[in-house]
């Protein structure tokens, strides 16, 4: 939430006018800061000057300055007070014009922005589009900072990625020579075993088995239990097998592996390879079954297997999209095709369209626009317009993904020619929002805003803000003028005026799960500290007196824990300590004597207590 | 296992990872077992990156079938119990020879009524901070508590067997005792008893709170927990659910301030005048402050609470299950510990049902809090201005409550805070105010802006 563009460095080195090389140096971030930022309230203090012992002279400034202020006392409170509008639309409070905007908003930060995060920075973000780098605003610097972080991401990613091909490589190397030191072994038959690349043997020999090509006498179907069991589970352990028909397999498998790699691998390097890559095992596995698909006519279509079985490692490759960009795809599929056309007849309809539909995705993802990774695509674009889903245009994917390029030249143009041919004239069209507790903490306690009627335009009393913002706080509004002394409305004010007058400045905290955030002096400052949740208590004995007080007070206490779990699982995360604050609801008084009470009276009725609710790792704590 | 170093995991990806984050218990690389059984001695291993998807290299596979290696010849190690650390214990429950009939009231002096485990002997490390002795006979017996010894028949520390009449002579031998001996002389074989198997001793130990004898699953659950991480636990005054919790035992003596006669008059002098605010107008009155201090002073109206010792209205007596039930020493203060003379707990615990409770409403967690001394944030590292975060965040009281859904445990720790003491506006008029022209308060240009932040 803290902006972070204007948090300000920790170490607070405020020594001003610090003379480096004879000149004086130019203000630090800090002491801008400091200086924008320099009332804590909409309201202005005028302390007596200090007394210097060692210069006698500060008496005669302490008594000038007393003396002025005796003669022509000056107000706290600003001679034009700020101005907002009630919103009931919206239930919330407007402030329009420029001044009250800045002013609330630097004087203790108040309300939100409509069109930004929380300082109101549309008029600087509209012009920095514009072309006019005036200010660079907290959202900005939140965009750069995410672009950067995506970018180190993508470096990272390719890095492994890169790391994972080099192991792949020299392990496929390395088979190679195995295989060579094999080849007076008769492999004679092209087995398509595919899944043996993956380590997973098991689908290797059951893929076998479906296929039923007639590979080994030994390989016989694991049906029994302790056959299954029996079984190898790794890669590793199929390795130290020393049954002949399981090595074969492995060999094999290497084979295949080294020749498509030889044919076709080449690094993703780019962020659009990279994304090209099959993003997770389900559409791996889509893959796969397309080339399952695509396998099964051979059973039934014997006559056919010798024309088959020639793109076969070639599409079992490319199912194992592990190890090959996605550009295979596109390349298995044009293989698919092929074979369709082919076989044409035969091959059941539905089994290819299923195939086809299943990679659809991947299939779009996979057309970058360098023709390079598709050389070996052969006919691609026929297939083109069978796509039913895009996912992401290439198009789509440039502007996304690669901020390092510079924008597209057209746009560039469009900005500058703007710029040039008129001066910047934006209207501001952004408004500061005040929550209801804000502005009624502002209007009643402080008295440093007047909250106007919108259709009257007259300024609205205490009195009656404070009976409409109850009103309100209810949806629908409620007529009714016998409020409960637990309307939203009073909870949360209670709440917001008891941090508030104890100097924290109190944000909302529904980003963050909960009800408020309290920031020490400000979000420009410091991050927020703590998360406060409003929980109602019941304690008086009003609330117990009858069985259906009872039952109510008791629904609205009622937190599972579940729900706390939630808040305290977000509030940990984000680095911030949770505050269960406790409002003791008092008994209901008449409408006569809440106005005798007045408000101060009403709110003193509250009882406020915190508790501070933290996860206790025990390993952590044990010493 | 989350002990294991979970930050070689965070260090690459997530810089800015919570240090409280756990990462998942469940997700375990198994060969760090084989590192520890390996030559290179006891020391921990780190933990490897996780892999999210097979990618197909030899080098993975043969991470992953080390793993698998790595855990089946942890699981197929044989445990070898020496005789040196046999230890046999009899149960005297309700269910089987109950104890008040088979031994003498005057031997189980000094005995809880739920110890209801005698052992043979005390070898092994446990008895430190288990176990208890019975007094008024000379040669004393070891009790246990039913999570006591459930603990330790799980962990494999205890045999627990069925009496017969005659066990507990077998066991402490008593020479006054002349007809059992002459019976035990009588006999050639003693009868023993007979063992009792581990699903046996659960129906035993385990029952409902406030049974005698036995301990509810919930609170055994948390005990073995926190036991197997090390901690000396030791059962609260307000265990017992059928009696109610006992008011709080720790007053604290308060040095009040003498008032002297100046301060006395000249507090009377300078007494701040009761402000009175008009009925709806604002409470900061048109007009001119000299300070932010006197401007707050006029807007705190709502009361603040004041974290209290003795608090003068004291909250209800802790009820169930808002009570503390466990006390807790810290692993590391095990070398002093002394079962008899244990000192001040390190840790109190309450224990909750997640399913059939709701969050404490303020009665029930003021009562809880008001059980537990008064531990306010003393000591040089919670002084001076920078340091209000971590005031606030210890509080004055605290309770850790385990919060436990069906045998999974949720810990947390609650504090009791009074941020009506830190009062952030008194910082205003030090810097804030002054800005560039730096006035007065020099010293405090800081304002702890940040300061108490990690």
């Amino acid at each position: 939430m803290a902006d972070t563009t204007q948090t300000a460095p920790v170490v607070a080195d405020h020594k001003p006018q610090t003379l480096q090389n004879g000149k004086p140096r130019p203000p630090s971030r800090f002491q801008q800061l400091n200086k924008l930022y320099n009332l804590p309230a909409p309201l202005r203090t005028f302390p007596l000057p200090t007394f210097v012992p060692h210069n006698p002279l500060s008496l005669f400034h302490i008594l000038y300055v007393w003396l002025s202020h005796t003669i022509k006392r000056p107000s706290s409170h600003f001679d034009i007070l700020y101005q907002g509008l009630f919103s009931p639309e919206t239930r919330s409070v407007h402030v329009t014009d420029i001044r009250s905007i800045r002013g609330l908003w630097e004087q203790g930060f108040f309300g939100k922005g409509t069109l930004s995060r929380s300082e109101p920075s549309w008029l600087n973000r509209e012009k920095t589009r514009r072309g006019d780098k005036a200010k660079t605003t907290s959202e900005e610097n939140t965009r750069k900072r995410r672009a950067e972080r995506q970018q180190t991401k993508w470096e990272r990613a390719r890095k492994e990625r890169e790391a994972i091909d080099q192991t792949l490589l020299e392990e496929a190397k390395h088979a190679e020579v195995h295989v060579e030191a094999l080849s007076h072994d008769d492999v004679a038959v092209p087995t398509p075993i595919d899944a043996g690349i993956e380590g997973n043997a098991e689908r290797a020999e059951s893929a076998a088995q479906q296929l039923s090509v007639p590979t080994k006498v030994e390989l016989v179907a694991p049906i029994g239990p302790l056959e299954l069991l029996a079984l190898p589970n790794a890669l590793a352990e199929l390795d130290t097998c020393t049954e002949g028909h399981n090595f074969d397999v492995d060999c094999l498998a290497e084979e295949s592996a080294s020749h498509s790699i030889d044919r076709f691998h080449t690094p993703p390097i780019g962020p659009l390879e990279l994304l090209a890559l099959p993003n997770s095992l389900q559409s791996d596995i889509n893959l796969r079954e397309n080339s399952k698909h695509f396998a099964t006519p051979t059973n039934h279509h014997p006559t056919l297997l010798p024309m088959n079985l020639k793109p076969l490692p070639d599409a079992k490759m490319n199912g194992n999209g592990l190890l090959t960009s996605n550009a295979f795809g596109i390349n298995s599929h044009a293989k698919t095709d092929d074979l369709e056309i082919v076989g044409g007849s035969e091959t059941n309809d539905d089994t290819v369209d299923e195939s086809i539909h299943s990679e659809e995705t991947t299939e779009t993802n996979g057309t970058p626009p360098n023709g390079s990774v598709l050389s070996n695509g052969g006919p691609s674009t026929p297939k083109m317009k069978r796509q039913k889903s895009v996912r992401f245009s290439p198009t789509v994917e440039k502007t996304t993904f690669l901020q390092s390029e510079p924008p597209s030249p057209e746009r560039a143009a469009i900005g500058s020619s703007s710029v040039e041919e008129e001066p910047l004239v934006i209207k501001t069209q952004e408004h500061l929002q005040l929550m209801l507790e804000e502005a009624f903490f502002l209007s009643y306690a402080l008295g440093a805003i007047s909250i106007l009627n919108t259709e009257t335009n007259a300024p609205i009393s205490n009195r009656d803000l404070f009976y409409l913002f109850r009103k309100t706080s209810y949806f629908p509004p409620q007529t009714n003028p016998s409020l409960s002394p637990d309307d939203p409305f009073m909870m949360n004010y209670v709440v917001y005026h008891h941090y508030r007058s104890l100097g924290w400045v109190v944000r909302s905290g529904i980003k963050f799960s909960v009800d408020y955030m309290l920031y020490n002096r400000g979000p420009v400052f410091s991050h927020a500290e703590f998360g406060v949740v409003i929980l109602p208590s019941y304690s008086d004995p009003y609330w117990t007196s009858d069985p259906f007080l009872e039952k109510y007070s008791k629904e609205k206490q009622q937190r599972t824990w579940a729900w706390m779990s939630c808040i305290n699982r977000v509030i940990t995360q984000v680095k911030k300590t949770l505050i269960l604050t406790y409002v003791d609801v008092p008994k209901p008084l008449s409408a006569q004597e809440e106005q005798d009470l007045g408000i101060d009276g009403a709110l003193a009725r509250y009882k406020v207590r915190e508790i501070v609710m933290k996860r206790f790792a025990a390993n952590r704590m044990r010493d | 296992m989350a002990d294991v170093d979970e930050d070689a995991a965070l260090r690459s990806s997530q810089p800015t990872a919570n240090d409280e984050t756990e990462l998942g218990d469940e997700f375990q690389d198994f060969r760090f077992l084989a590192a520890l059984t390996a030559k290179s001695g006891g020391q921990l291993p780190k933990r490897g990156e996780k892999d999210f998807e097979p990618h197909g290299t030899k080098h993975q596979d043969g991470i992953l079938s080390a793993s698998r290696q790595a855990m089946h010849d942890a699981l197929s190690y044989t445990r070898v119990h020496t005789s040196k650390q046999y230890n046999r214990a009899f149960y005297y429950g309700e269910e089987g020879l109950p104890r008040d009939e088979v031994i003498r009231e005057d031997w189980r002096q000094g005995l809880d009524d739920d110890h209801v485990i005698l052992v043979e002997s005390d070898k092994g490390p446990h008895f430190k901070t288990m176990g208890k002795t019975n007094t008024g006979k000379r040669d004393p017996g070891i009790w246990l508590l039913p999570e006591e010894a459930l603990y330790l028949v799980e962990r494999g520390n205890l045999d627990l067997w069925w009496p017969s009449r005659s066990s507990y002579t077998s066991v402490v031998p008593d020479e006054d005792n002349t007809d059992m001996k002459e019976k035990v002389d009588t006999q050639d074989e003693v009868d023993e008893g007979f063992p009792m198997s581990l699903q046996a001793a659960f129906s035993m130990l385990i029952g409902q709170d406030g049974e005698r004898g036995k301990v509810s699953l919930e609170r055994y659950t948390v005990y073995a927990h926190l036991k197997r991480m090390g901690y000396a636990i030791l059962r609260a005054s307000d265990w017992d659910v059928t009696q109610p919790g006992k008011p709080q035992s720790h007053q604290v003596e308060l040095i009040s301030e003498p008032t002297s006669a100046f301060s006395w008059l000249f507090g009377k002098f300078f007494a701040e005048k009761e402000i009175q605010h008009s009925q709806y107008g604002p409470l900061v009155k048109p007009g001119m402050y000299r300070s932010y201090n006197s401007i707050y002073r006029q807007i705190a109206v709502i009361p603040r609470h004041k974290p209290n010792p003795n608090p003068s209205a004291p909250a209800p007596i802790p009820n169930d299950p808002y009570r503390v039930v466990f006390l807790l020493w810290k692993p590391s203060r095990l070398p002093t510990f002394a079962k008899s003379n244990p000192g001040l707990p390190d840790f109190r615990v309450a224990i909750t049902d997640a399913r059939s409770t709701c969050v404490p409403s303020l009665g029930q967690i003021s009562s809880l809090l008001e059980s537990t001394p008064w531990a306010p944030p003393k000591g040089s590292e919670f002084e001076g201005q920078g340091k209000v975060y971590q005031r606030l965040k210890n509080g004055w009281r605290n309770v850790v409550l385990a919060v436990i859904d069906q045998g999974v445990i949720s810990y947390l720790r609650l504090g009791e805070v009074a941020f009506g003491d830190e009062r952030m506006y008194e910082r205003f008029d030090a810097g804030g105010n002054s800005g560039s022209k730096r006035g007065g308060g020099a010293g405090r240009g800081g304002r702890g802006r940040g300061k108490g932040r990690r």
